[in-house]
């Protein structure tokens, strides 16, 4: 697992750093476990850069109508900053103003969230939100993003949201996985014909080892 | 360490002991990882410069006072 692994976490820096894999491939010799740390360090700095504004931000949220703060958020902020302010949010009133948002802006904010804070925020979500975001997110090809949520949403709820995946984004979402009890448990639920499409799929990519090592 | 090692460091706030697994690269690799981000953090800089700014247009014109003061340096006292 240990190359594979490599790569899905230099994926993931250069996902935290808005730049390529390829930008970021003499990190390749370092080990997943030393990758994962430097990822930490690097999201650390991006997201403590502007803390004290984002929770200047928020508390201004509270004063103002959910309805105009998403219209700041949505037509102001960015996907950036409002998931910087929403990390800043108590994770009820986070949710209360993502119902304020339109799906396809709640997708992109998503993948500007934080990872140690994406489980309060999407766990106060309507789970038909989370669905509709984490179809949109696995259609944008934001895989990082999609991992990450395997491992707070609802299993009930991923396996909806994978439906209808293809086996090659099936594939990405498993190896992305940042919770392997979460991704077990949701192969586990998936539909026959899903699961043999994401088998088929990793025997394609020469990952099928890597995908064994962690199904049920 | 180094002085790659020591301006990566810097950038990220952290110890340099921290970046230890880094130290084996030589000083271009490091600078271009330094580099990018940087690059990440003044993407960071500008979203909120620019966010904070367009912001407060959108806040109704008899709270805007408020709201500036409130997201200025030092506001929230």
């Amino acid at each position: 697992m240990s190359e594979t692994a490599t790569r899905v976490e230099i994926g993931k820096l250069a996902h935290d750093l808005a730049t390529t894999p390829n930008e970021l491939e003499f990190l390749a010799d370092r080990s997943p476990d030393e990758l994962a740390d430097l990822r930490g360090l690097v999201s650390q700095a991006i997201v403590g850069r502007h803390a004290a504004q984002a929770k200047l931000l928020a508390g201004l949220s509270g004063r103002l109508p959910p309805s105009i703060t998403a219209k700041i958020a949505s037509h102001a902020l960015g996907p950036r900053v409002s998931a910087r302010v929403a990390c800043a949010l108590k994770p009820e009133d986070a949710a209360r103003l993502a119902t304020h948002l339109e799906p396809e802006f709640l997708a992109r904010l998503s993948t500007w969230l934080a990872p140690d804070r994406v489980a309060s925020l999407i766990a106060a979500l309507p789970e038909d939100l989370v669905i509709d975001v984490g179809r949109r997110l696995i259609a944008e090809g934001e895989f990082v993003t999609v991992g990450r949520l395997v491992a707070v949403v609802p299993v009930d709820a991923s396996v909806q949201v994978v439906a209808e995946a293809s086996g090659g984004d099936l594939l990405q979402a498993a190896l992305y996985a940042e919770d392997r009890r979460a991704l077990a448990a949701l192969v586990d639920r998936l539909p026959d014909d899903r699961r043999a499409a994401l088998l088929q799929a990793a025997d394609d990519a020469g990952v099928r080892a890597e995908l064994d090592a962690v199904l049920p | 360490m180094s002085e790659g090692l020591g301006r990566l460091a810097a950038t990220l706030a952290v110890a340099e002991d921290r970046l230890a697994p880094l130290q084996s690269y030589d000083d271009a690799r490091l600078r271009r990882l330094d580099e990018l981000i940087q690059q990440a953090l003044s993407a960071e800089d500008e979203a909120f410069a620019d966010g904070l700014e367009a912001a407060l247009r959108l806040v109704p014109r008899p709270l805007r006072a408020t709201a500036r003061k409130l997201l200025s340096p030092g506001g929230a006292a």
